[in-house]
Formats: C-alpha cells, sequence, structure tokens
C-alpha cells in the first residue's frame, strides 16, 4: 500500500514557492570601463555674453559699446525732514482753595495752544501727514463724570476740523480715573501758521472740560485736577512746505560695488570714453553739491585713480523740483564729463570694481529766495548717478575674464563614472581679439587645486585693412583631466574658467560689431565607467 | 572552486534539457503523480562562462574577460539564458469516459532571453566607441528578446504513453524586445558627432509598476508518444511543443521604430558657462535623439519550443513503473533569438536498482557542442530525483561556455 506523502509534499511546495519568490532582487550592477569619444555641449558666445545685454548700445553700423549707469548716492525724505515724537501736558486746577460747585452741562475750562514741532531749521507752514498718530490720555481726580474735548483748529480733513470728546468717569486725588484714546492723522492736512496764521511749525490746539449734562453737580476744591497729556507719534509727511533754511549736508566717504570690470583684469586701451553726473533733485528747493572725491578701485590690484574733472574742483548748483500740486518734477541737473576735460579714460581704464566718492550737499546756498515755498512730498529724493557711455574700439592686452563655473557632473565624490579623460573645446573665433583659456579645479575659497592643462588658446579673427574680421580664427583645445583631477572635481564641483584677451592689432584700436561671435562645441574622450555613478 | 559551489547551491534545482526522462507505463498506473521541474542556464557560442557570471554577479568585468570574449567572436553570435520552473500534478484514473484518461494542472515560471548580435556590437558595449573613432561601426543586424512570464495549464494526459493535451493562461511579467535590421554608428574624429543610420524598433512592457501582470495570453503544450517497431527492435517516438501561443501586453507598454539618421552634436548651452546637465540623463538624451517610446498594447509570440526524439534500447522500469531505454535521439528547436536547433544523443547506463547514469552530447540551441551528464536516484518506490547538466564542462570551468543544471522530482502514489 502506497504510504502517504503529504510531508514530502509540503517540502516541495515549500521549495518551488521559495524558488519562484527567492529571485535576488538587489544583486549589485556590474561594472567596466569603455573608452568613449562623444560631443558634450555646443554654443555661441557673442558680445552679449561678456557684457551683460542691459548694458549694451549698439549703433546704426553695429557698432557695440557700452552704456552703464552708477549708482552713487540718495538723500530721502527722512535725511531732510523728520518730525520727533512730540508731548505736551495740558493741567487744570482751581487757582484758589474752593470748593465750587458746577451744574449738569455747564463748561468750567477752556484752553487754546498751540503745539510747537521741533524741527530745526526748517520752516514749515503746511504738512500733510501721509501716516501717524495722536494719543490723548486724561487724568480725572474730580468726583463727577466730566466731559473732555480736544480739538485741532488748524487739522482739516475733507473740510472737518480734528475733535476728540472723552467721558472722564469720577476719581480722587489719590485714585484718579485714566481715560485714554487714539487717532490716526493719516490725510490730514495740518496748517502750521498757528492760531493767528503768522507763525511756522506751529499746530493751534483747543481742550475744554464740562460737567457731565447727565450727571449730577460736581463740587471741586484746589486739590481736584484735570491732566491732559498730547502726544503725536511717528508722523510721515506726504507733502512739506515752508521754508527749508540754509542746511548743509555731509555726504560721508563710501564707495559702491561696480559689476561691469567685476571679473576683469589686465589692460585695456579705450579709444573714447564719455561719461555723465546726473543730480536728481525731488526736493523744491535750490541746492548746491561739493564732490570731494569720486575714485575709480581696482581691488583687485590695489590702484585708485581719483576723477579730476571740473565738477570735482567747482561746486554744482543744482536746480529744485517743479512742484505739479498733487506732484512733482525732478530737475535733472547733468554735468558732463569727456576726455578732453578729466581723466575719465584713465578712470575706467583702471578696470575699477568699486568706486568711492565723497561730498557736500547744501541746501538753500543762497537763503530763502523762494519765499517760504520750499517744498518736499513723500518720494522726494536727491540722487547722484554716474553714467558712463564706452564704444567698445579698444586695445585688450592680456584682458582677463574669469568666472567661476559650477559643474554639475553625475555620480558622487566616491562613485563616478567619468574616470578621466581629456575635454577638447572646439572654437571657431569671429571676434577680433585672441582668447587664451585655462581651466582650473576650485574649492569652495576659490582656492585652485589643480589646473586642467595644457589649455591654449584660441586666435583671433583675421581683420582686413578696416579693421574688420573677415575670417574666424579656429583651434582645438585640450584639456587633460586624470584620475585624480576628477576626483577633485567631484569633490569641488567647481572649475574656474579663465580667458586671457589679446586685440589682434595692438597699436590700433579694434571695433566690437554686434554680429561677432565665437562658437564653440566641447566633445570628451573619456574612460567611463558603467555603473560607476552607483 | 567557491564560485562553482555556489552556482550549484543557487541552481539546486536547475536545468537541462531533459537528456534524463522517463517513460510511464500503463500497467497498474499510479493514482496521482507530481512532478516538479526546474532548470537553468545560459548559453552562447562565443561568449565564455567568467564574462557571464561577472555579468551576473555585479563585479567589475576587467579588459581581460571581455577581450577574451571579444576575440572569440565571429559573424553569427548568440546567446542566451533560461530560467524555467514548473510543478505539474496529475490524479485519477479516468476521465471523460476513457480509463486511460486523466486530468492534469499545472503552474509554471519561465523567463527567457535570446539574442544574436554583431561583433561591433560587443566592441561598443564593452570596451566603447573610441576605436571606432573616424568609421563607422556596425551594430546590425541583431535581435534580442527577454520575456518573463507566469501561466497555469489545464489539461488531459493519457497516463499508459505519457501523452498530454494541455492549455495555459499566460500572464506577462516583462518584455524586452530589440530587433535591429541595420544599425551603423559613425563617430567622428575627437567626438565633434555621432551619426547613428538605423533602422530597427524596441519594444518593451510597461515599467510603472512591478508586481501587476504587464501583458495576458494564452498557450498550448502537447506531447504525443507512440511505441514504434523498426529495425528489429521497440522504439518510442515522441514529438511535441511547449508554449505555442502569445501574449498580449497591455496599454502600458511601448515601442521605438526608426527608420532613420540620426546626428548627435551635443546639447545646446545658453553659455559655455552653463554646463549644469553636461553629462545628458539617459532620458533626455533618448529625447535629443527623438527616441521617444510610442505607448500603447501590441502581441509577442511566446518563445514556444517543439521537439521530437527517437528512444530505443534495452528498458529499465523504474517508479511508478516507469522504464528508461538506453539511448534517445534527440531534436528541438526554440522560437527565441540566437537559439539554432538542437540535437543530441543520451545513454542511459544502470549502476544499481535506484541508481542510472545519463550521458550525452548536444549541439546547438544557444550555444554549440556540449556534453552532458545526469543521475536519477530512486528513493523507495514513490519518489525519484534526477539531477542534471546539458553542459557538464561549463559548470567547472570559467573558460568554457554555456553553464546549465537542471532537476526533476516525481512522486507518484
Amino acid at each position: 500500500m502506497p504510504r502517504p506523502l503529504p510531508r514530502i509534499l509540503a517540502i516541495v511546495l515549500t521549495a518551488f514557492s521559495l524558488l519562484v519568490m527567492g529571485c535576488r532582487k538587489d544583486q549589485p550592477k556590474p561594472t567596466w570601463d569603455m573608452d568613449v569619444v562623444a560631443p558634450l555641449a555646443r554654443t555661441s558666445l557673442t558680445i552679449g555674453d561678456l557684457v551683460p545685454d542691459s548694458l549694451l548700445d549698439t549703433d546704426a553700423n553695429g557698432n557695440v559699446g557700452i552704456l552703464s549707469t552708477l549708482h552713487l548716492f540718495s538723500l530721502s525724505l527722512d535725511t531732510i525732514l523728520a518730525i520727533p515724537d512730540t508731548s505736551l501736558l495740558y493741567a487744570y486746577a482751581l487757582p484758589f482753595p474752593g470748593p465750587v460747585s458746577f451744574p449738569p452741562g455747564s463748561t468750567f475750562n477752556t484752553n487754546d495752544d498751540v503745539t510747537r514741532f521741533d524741527l530745526q531749521n526748517l520752516h514749515l507752514t503746511k504738512l500733510a501727514v501721509r501716516s501717524g498718530r495722536v494719543d490723548i490720555a486724561i487724568s480725572n481726580m474730580m468726583n463727577g463724570n466730566i466731559i473732555g474735548n480736544f480739538a485741532l483748529p488748524g487739522a482739516t480733513s475733507g473740510g472737518s476740523t480734528l475733535e476728540l470728546q472723552l467721558a472722564l468717569p469720577p476719581g480722587t486725588p489719590s485714585s484718579p480715573s485714566v481715560t485714554t484714546t487714539t487717532r490716526e492723522l493719516n490725510g490730514y492736512l495740518f496748517d502750521l501758521r498757528g492760531p493767528d496764521l503768522n507763525a511756522t511749525n506751529a499746530l493751534a490746539t483747543h481742550l475744554w472740560y464740562a460737567n457731565s449734562p447727565d450727571g449730577n453737580a460736581v463740587t471741586i476744591t484746589d486739590m481736584d485736577s484735570l491732566l491732559a497729556w498730547v502726544t503725536y507719534h511717528d508722523i510721515i509727511p506726504e507733502f512739506a512746505s515752508g521754508s527749508f533754511g540754509t542746511r548743509e549736508m555731509e555726504v560721508e566717504p563710501a564707495t559702491v560695488e561696480l559689476e561691469l570690470f567685476k571679473h576683469i583684469t589686465g589692460t585695456l586701451d579705450l579709444a573714447q570714453v564719455d561719461a555723465r553726473l546726473i543730480i536728481r533733485n525731488g526736493l523744491g528747493v535750490d541746492a548746491q553739491a561739493r564732490i570731494h572725491h569720486i575714485r575709480s578701485i581696482n581691488t583687485r590690484t590695489g590702484t585708485t585713480v581719483d576723477l579730476f574733472a571740473p565738477l570735482t574742483s567747482n561746486p554744482l548748483n543744482i536746480n529744485r523740483a517743479v512742484d505739479l500740486g498733487s506732484g512733482f518734477i525732478p530737475a535733472a541737473n547733468t554735468f558732463a564729463v569727456g576726455q578732453g576735460n578729466s581723466n575719465i579714460e584713465q578712470f575706467l581704464e583702471n578696470l575699477p570694481d568699486q568706486i568711492g566718492y565723497a561730498l557736500d550737499l547744501i541746501i538753500n546756498p543762497l537763503g530763502d529766495i523762494s519765499n517760504g515755498h520750499d517744498f518736499l512730498y513723500h518720494d522726494s529724493k536727491v540722487t547722484v548717478d554716474l553714467e558712463v557711455e564706452i564704444p567698445l574700439r579698444l586695445i585688450a592686452t592680456n584682458l582677463t575674464l574669469a568666472k567661476l563655473v559650477d559643474i554639475d557632473l553625475p555620480g558622487t565624490a566616491e562613485a563616478h563614472a567619468w574616470n578621466s579623460g581629456i575635454l577638447h573645446l572646439f572654437a571657431e573665433n569671429g571676434f577680433p581679439f585672441s582668447a587664451a583659456v585655462q581651466l582650473e579645479v576650485v574649492n569652495a575659497s576659490g582656492e585652485t587645486m589643480a589646473l586642467l592643462d595644457p589649455g591654449g588658446t584660441v586666435p583671433a579673427g583675421v581683420l582686413d585693412g578696416n579693421g574688420i574680421v573677415v575670417q574666424p580664427g579656429t583651434a582645438r583645445i585640450d584639456f587633460r583631466i586624470g584620475a585624480d583631477k576628477m576626483n577633485l572635481l567631484h569633490q569641488s564641483g567647481q572649475l574656474r574658467v579663465k580667458a586671457v584677451f589679446n586685440t589682434a592689432d595692438q597699436s590700433d584700436h579694434v571695433q566690437i560689431k554686434d554680429d561677432y561671435r565665437m562658437d564653440l562645441q566641447l566633445t570628451m574622450d573619456a574612460n567611463w565607467v558603467v555603473n560607476g555613478n552607483e | 572552486m567557491n564560485d562553482r559551489l555556489w552556482l550549484i547551491g543557487l541552481l539546486l534545482p536547475a536545468m537541462a534539457t531533459a537528456q534524463v526522462d522517463s517513460l510511464t507505463i500503463a500497467a497498474k498506473a499510479p493514482s496521482h503523480v507530481l512532478v516538479l521541474e526546474a532548470s537553468a542556464g545560459f548559453d552562447s557560442n562565443v561568449i565564455f562562462n567568467d564574462l557571464v557570471l561577472d555579468l551576473y554577479r555585479g563585479r567589475n568585468l576587467s579588459r581581460e574577460v571581455r577581450d577574451r570574449s571579444y576575440d572569440a567572436l565571429g559573424n553569427a553570435n548568440r546567446g542566451g539564458y533560461l530560467l524555467d520552473m514548473n510543478l505539474a500534478y496529475t490524479w485519477g484514473r479516468w476521465l471523460l469516459g476513457r480509463d486511460k484518461w486523466r486530468p492534469r494542472i499545472n503552474v509554471a515560471y519561465r523567463s527567457q532571453l535570446g539574442l544574436r548580435f554583431s561583433r561591433d556590437a560587443f566592441a561598443l558595449a564593452f570596451r566603447g566607441n573610441k576605436a571606432f573613432e573616424g568609421r563607422a561601426a556596425s551594430i546590425g543586424p541583431g535581435t534580442f528578446q527577454h520575456v518573463a512570464y507566469q501561466e497555469i495549464g489545464f489539461g488531459v494526459e493519457d497516463h499508459a504513453s505519457g501523452s498530454f493535451l494541455a492549455v495555459s493562461l499566460v500572464g506577462g511579467n516583462r518584455l524586452r524586445k530589440a530587433v535591429i535590421n541595420q544599425a551603423d554608428l559613425y563617430t567622428a574624429t575627437d567626438g565633434r558627432f555621432v551619426e547613428l543610420d538605423l533602422d530597427g524598433n524596441y519594444r518593451r512592457s510597461d515599467t510603472s509598476t512591478v508586481f501587476k501582470p504587464k501583458g495576458i495570453g494564452a498557450a498550448l503544450s502537447f506531447s504525443w508518444r507512440h511505441p514504434v517497431h523498426a529495425a528489429g527492435q521497440e522504439m518510442v517516438v515522441t514529438v511535441g511543443a511547449e508554449d505555442i501561443g502569445f501574449i498580449s501586453w497591455g496599454r502600458g507598454a511601448g515601442t521605438i521604430g526608426k527608420d532613420t539618421l540620426i546626428r548627435y552634436d551635443g546639447f545646446t548651452a545658453q553659455s559655455i558657462l552653463d554646463l549644469d546637465g553636461l553629462i545628458p540623463e539617459e532620458e533626455n538624451l533618448r529625447d535629443s535623439l527623438g527616441l521617444g517610446y510610442t505607448p500603447g498594447s501590441f502581441v509577442t509570440l511566446l518563445p514556444g519550443l517543439v521537439h521530437a526524439r527517437l528512444e530505443f534500447g534495452k528498458a529499465r522500469r523504474g517508479i511508478g513503473h516507469v522504464e528508461h531505454r538506453a539511448y534517445s535521439l534527440s531534436v528541438a528547436h526554440r522560437f527565441s533569438p540566437g537559439f539554432v536547433p538542437c540535437v543530441s544523443a543520451v545513454r542511459h547506463v544502470a549502476l544499481s536498482r535506484a541508481l542510472s547514469l545519463g550521458a550525452g552530447v548536444g549541439y546547438g540551441g544557444y550555444g554549440g557542442f556540449r556534453l552532458g551528464l545526469g543521475l536519477e536516484a530512486r528513493l523507495g518506490k514513490q519518489v525519484a530525483l534526477t539531477v542534471g547538466t546539458d553542459n557538464a564542462v561549463g559548470l567547472v570551468s570559467s573558460r568554457s561556455r554555456g553553464m546549465a543544471l537542471a532537476t526533476r522530482l516525481e512522486m507518484a502514489w
């Protein structure tokens, strides 16, 4: 009789299941190296890649120039007019021992006063408030319900004056009641001529007290008092007019960064340079600027060149803005700087990456010649810009452009497919200057870790008798990347590309045209590891 | 040595193409027969085992290993592998009024890869294109197919002769199929450009899911065994087929078909200082070359097998009244790239009542000439275990081509 086989059957089925389910899913991938030659990338380099398009200017003949505006400094509203927070205390008490009884509804004190804003030597007659507020706090020591009224007869908005009424609950000399309120002043127009319309910086104030008409008679003595604190906070003007007086403001020596030449070193010989200093005055005051220096600073070479021009040796008179009633037109005051009256060429050929300046600004140098009609708006400011115009007709000698480039290579520093190889850079150069190209692996601090040699030079395009490129220069430049340098490149992920430019003609200036270009193609001849990135 | 022990351990039970076989005799046939078969192996007429093993194990392929196979390449380079597991069960003593018939059910998993490739294609894949700088590499013609599927079959078996007929429902797991009619890759000097003159197509199953079936199909399998009397002795003729059918791959499948000239000279960078993506991703590169997939379902044929065998000589009774003939001559063909008709001759020798040895020679399939060995052990009267290989040299030598192992466990009660 056959034996039952459940046990063997179970083993067989289990083994079968394990075989079906047990396929390896996480096995490592095989690796092997291959010698690969392949194209990587191609691009065209135009003058727009060397100089930002926003700075380029092309004339009708296709001649390219640079038009760059450097913002030196700006004088804004808060420098000229700052209204300090102002607090005033108004106190009322019987001038004799009393007691005196006031029936309900009777007024027992009226106080007309003037708030004077401390605006130094500005004498304002009108102030439109853009934002700000007034806080009022009244302390009541009297034993009845008092009505406190506060008004600014000189502050109007939409034809109405500002008025506030506070209900003051009873208090005692030892335990006075304190009532507070706040009112936004946005949009109010202050007449700062005071109640008699003959003052400046003065705002008429009206404060009075009455016994509540719904209450009982109030009996007070000289020990009972009412104290009112009125505080103006954070007043920002929308518009102000008056006499701004004669003021002298010193603009401390400062520097601004100049991007135009930031990545460039070497020698640049420009054929022509024009510059303008443009001072835009948005204030309704005449002014005068005294420029102490405008300085070209090359921090990479440590060289500075001060600009010598009439504008640096003589005071510059600045016209005032025009008031349109609801706005203004700033006055643009332009001072030309050319090769005939300055050293602007040397100033720019220094390849500055910073511009330093220092100046004084005098407001109303001739006094109150507007008869109290100086003005400013919230957006009024004085700006000083240096505008340079450089036709790209030049001689470049070892003019060096250096830039850091992030290289996003697949894999990691520990495992990467690209083992070693040679990068080939093919160039067809339509520019009238040669370019010696160098690649360096750099670390996070910008220090050179390895040079990808040998590099080489792309020759300049061939010029005709007029200095125009008629035939491109061609070259193949190789960069060897050994395994050790490849490891460094994967670690840092950064290359410094350095290109040294020399114009084809070192004696005559050559003109850069807008259709000049350099076609580039990058290919690799590499030892590549299949699955090496994993 | 350890490497080979590892392989034997992994593949037990594993492959061979039934040089060791049995014949169920009708008299007193058992009521239940369960057969588990498993086989695995690869073969090639050119690629040496050391290259295949390093690929399989995820090792680094040395230049020496790659060059050895490269030097062996000719004009007809073939290779492939087969992983096959099948569990069949028959039971009962009659079916549909016939006392020799009984029902049959089987479940199976099969993974099969076959390829036919050019010498230049191997060189590009394992050496790179630098050697072709300034000239063209002929990648085609070539064919590659990898298909994996599961099936469940139902049928009827004549337990007197062992003949059977079964119809299977097939679930497709994975397909990768490339047919290259012609492809020449030109590499310009210094890699200025590469140019591919391509006429071919590539198909793949849905890759968005892992466990869900990617296709469905059907297959027919049969084996017809018939005794004949010729040359003065009893013989048995067997003809049969396995997995003659198809899979319809679902809508997530994709096809790339091209008959075009593709030129690539690098991606266009905005600036030479903007080199992000210097090495393009595979998908981006494929898009750049216009080699995107067109989604949609399609039908492929299964890599079915047809075979015929003649057995003769002295018979030996086994478990469940099974007899082995002393000699068998076989011819088989699988519809798979790189597979050529395979012929084999096997001699069975009884070593004892419980042990018999099979030895034979074969030629064809994915590889070339080979020697086979098999051993059958009877464990009592109800269990027989067979272990064999159709490439005995490949199991012990990394310098040979092909490696295979198979096992069969039969229980009858």
